[in-house]
């Protein structure tokens, strides 16, 4: 049985790629944010540190953006 | 340029009658670093403060209580001007006796109406709930055959009281009066408690309330009108004296500072000994300085430095035009003494960067004037980052000038398309002008062109590395671990130019017999083996982490797609439409456009320059940067309100 169009599910998995690249990078900032917080608290010298450690994540939805765009082509 | 300033170590040997020439020539230098003085023996000991030392202090102490009680601790912002040392010296303790007489007497008093204020307001507040009894309060301290209790109840008592005894009476109110025969009194008060009562404490007044209110609001008022003449005694005061109060307490900061100096040389029976570092083209100024001392003798010796011992602190030197690029390298960290400093191609990389990310000319002109007007650094001063703003702004400068260009190769203006209106299309080098970046057509060659600005960028880190590994480890294991990743990156490019040419990218087969593919994947190949010898398994391990940082510069473009999508979500599905519909349409995507766009600057600002700093700091400096320079810290004044005379 054919769930889904073929163009309708590659539209579905390019939105999974990014949706959950996106959650992926959200949690992970949101675990490094909150130690990076901490950390100023204690020492507000390393913000450019902190800052730096918070977006490394972004990676993440980078790729999920790029998978996405991937999927896209074949539509 | 490149390399960081170069320094010299010097000691600085003299008789303790030169101590306080000395410290006053290397303190107006503002050129000699300082090295802790910690190896103490029996004929050297950690230095004493200089005479003096401890009256500055002392009256720093008393100007500062004196700058606090004036309330100009922490609001200084207003004062402005300039007052010589010389004027501050002669009046100082004058100032210091009659400020402290004048203002003692006006904060004493101060905080007596203070107190008094705040006892009668508890008092007021204390009445309030008993506004509703119309007889003196006196009365209910009544201590005879009576028991009083006043509060508030959860459930009414007076069914139950009524059962338990007929002598009672109740004033309700806000706070319940409840006056019972005394020979009950255990009983009441176990029946309140289930009621759910809680005591309001009667007020101190013994007058009927109403009365007494009006007694002690006119009281209240009378204060506070006191208070309101003292603020402003206090207010007139600091007025007069405020540039003064503040001159000093530099001045003397400055002189405390000077005098305790010594703590940290050295100090023997004849002499002293200063330990330091001088940039080497300021040392001939140094040396002629303590030649010119008058009192007692000091000699400067020069030593000389080998790699391993204490690293010399770090100065960068780089023309200023650079300059604000330095505070981006502090903010991550200095680079060691023989380390190159990235920061003059960070100067070229980091604005284009931006700019091919944010890539608007409308927005670059609001960056523009936003940075040339001062609003940036107003707005960075109310956020309380005031330290880095000039820096900041003028970054932002160059970011909102390669935001112009590359907004005009992008034709983007708020999002709309002039030139294209305006017919202007030409092409070079093969190249449509303007570029739309948005077109689906496009998106494919834009995220190329991405991972190939990458190359470049992680190429020159490479090339850096390959000095700075050199400096430290010698030229072979320069060659074997940076030219070895220099060889797999140059791999990857030609196997990735290969892959687009035959369209493996998109659904192709793999043409395993082609010879540019194998050419590709030999020099990976030997790249790898070179790194290996030197970095072990490291080596190998770390190739996904080279892919994946030259995918990770697609975010330049993916940044300006996020917001070109922002911008035309708010230009042509909301403004547009609501223009079109004429009316109080037209005022309505007026705000919309406004607003819209607002919100796009502000992420717009934020989010290309923590993405173009992230591949400095992340992809970029990894490379070849190790960092942990000291910050070249010299002896120095920094004077806001004296003026040396």
């Amino acid at each position: 049985m054919v769930l889904f169009e073929n163009t309708g599910a590659i539209a579905i998995a390019a939105g999974m790629a990014i949706g959950l690249a996106a959650l992926a990078t959200a949690w992970a900032e949101k675990e490094i944010g909150s130690a990076a917080i901490g950390a100023m608290a204690e020492n507000d010298k390393i913000f450019g540190k902190a800052l730096i450690m918070v977006v490394i994540p972004e990676t993440i939805i980078i790729f999920g953006f790029l998978i996405a765009f991937l999927l896209m082509g074949k539509m | 340029m490149l390399k960081t300033e170069r320094m010299r170590r010097v000691l600085l040997v003299g008789t303790h009658e030169a101590l306080p020439g000395t410290v006053d020539h290397l303190y107006g230098l503002g050129r000699f670093h300082v090295v802790d003085f910690k190896d103490r023996d029996d004929t050297l000991d950690i230095g004493t403060p200089l005479p003096g030392s401890e009256k500055a202090s002392a009256k720093l102490l008393k100007m500062m209580s004196i700058s606090q009680n004036l309330g100009l601790a922490d609001g200084a912002g207003s004062v402005s001007g300039t007052m010589p040392t010389d004027q501050i010296k002669r009046d100082l303790d004058v100032a210091i006796a009659h400020l402290e007489l004048e203002l003692g007497a006006e904060i004493h008093a101060r905080k007596e109406t203070e107190s008094l204020l705040s006892e009668k307001r508890a008092e007021l507040s204390a009445l309030a709930p008993f506004t509703h009894i119309d007889f003196p309060l006196s009365l209910l301290r009544y201590q005879g055959s009576l028991s009083v209790f006043c509060g508030r109840f959860r459930i009414d008592p007076e069914n139950e009281l009524a059962k338990l005894t007929g002598a009672y009476d109740i004033v309700r109110g806000e706070s319940t009066v409840l006056i019972v025969d005394k020979a009950v009194e255990r009983e009441a008060a176990e029946l309140l408690a289930r009621c759910g009562f809680v005591e309001t404490p009667l007020p101190v007044s013994a007058g009927i309330p109403i009365d007494e209110i009006a007694r002690l609001k006119g009281e209240v008022a009378g204060l506070e009108k006191r208070m309101c003449e003292l603020d402003a005694r206090i207010g007139a005061l600091r007025k007069k004296n405020d540039l003064f109060v503040l001159a000093s307490i530099e001045e003397l900061s400055i002189e405390a500072n000077k005098a305790e100096t010594p703590l940290r040389f050295g100090v023997g029976r004849h002499g002293f000994l200063i330990d330091g570092w001088v940039p080497y083209k300021e040392l001939e100024r140094v040396r002629s300085g303590l030649a010119g001392i008058d009192k007692g003798v000091v000699e400067l010796v020069e030593l000389s430095w080998c790699e391993g011992t204490d690293e010399p602190p770090i100065m960068l030197d780089n023309p200023k035009a650079a300059r604000p690029m330095e505070m981006l390298m502090e903010m991550f960290s200095l680079p060691k003494y023989n380390e190159i400093d990235p920061t003059i191609i960070m100067l070229a990389t980091f604005p284009i960067f931006y700019g091919l990310m944010l890539g608007d000319w409308g927005y670059g002109i609001v960056l523009v004037v936003l940075s040339l007007s001062g609003a940036f650094k107003k707005l960075m001063d109310k956020l309380g980052m005031s330290g880095g703003a000039p820096g900041l702004s003028k970054i932002l400068l160059y970011c909102g000038i390669t935001s112009i260009i590359f907004g005009l190769v992008y034709d983007e203006f708020f999002g709309f398309e002039l030139l294209h209106g305006w017919g202007m299309h030409f092409e070079l080098l093969g190249i449509a002008f303007p570029v739309y970046r948005g077109d689906e057509s496009m998106v494919g060659k834009m995220l190329i062109f991405c991972v190939y600005i990458g190359v470049v960028h992680l190429l020159i880190g490479y090339i850096i590395g390959l000095y700075n590994v050199r400096a430290e480890h010698g030229l072979r294991t320069a060659i074997l671990e940076k030219g070895g990743w220099i060889l797999t990156l140059v791999g990857l490019v030609i196997v990735l130019v290969t892959a687009l040419k035959e369209g493996m990218l998109s659904g192709g087969d793999i043409p395993l017999g082609n010879p540019m593919l194998l050419a590709g994947i030999a020099t990976i190949v030997t790249g790898i083996i070179m790194t290996a010898i030197v970095e072990k398994i490291n080596g190998i391990l770390e190739l996904p982490g080279l892919a994946s940082n030259l995918l990770s510069y697609t975010r330049i473009f993916a940044i300006g797609l996020s917001s070109i999508g922002i911008a035309l979500a708010f230009n042509e599905e909301m403004a547009m439409p609501a223009i079109d519909s004429g009316g109080i349409g037209i005022a309505l995507g007026v705000i919309i456009l406004v607003m819209g766009h607002a919100l796009n600057i502000a992420l717009g600002i934020i989010g290309p320059l923590i993405q173009s700093l992230r591949l400095h700091y992340v992809e970029f400096f990894t490379k070849f940067y190790k960092g942990g320079g000291v910050k070249f810290n010299p002896l120095s004044v920094r004077r806001k309100y004296t003026k040396e005379v």
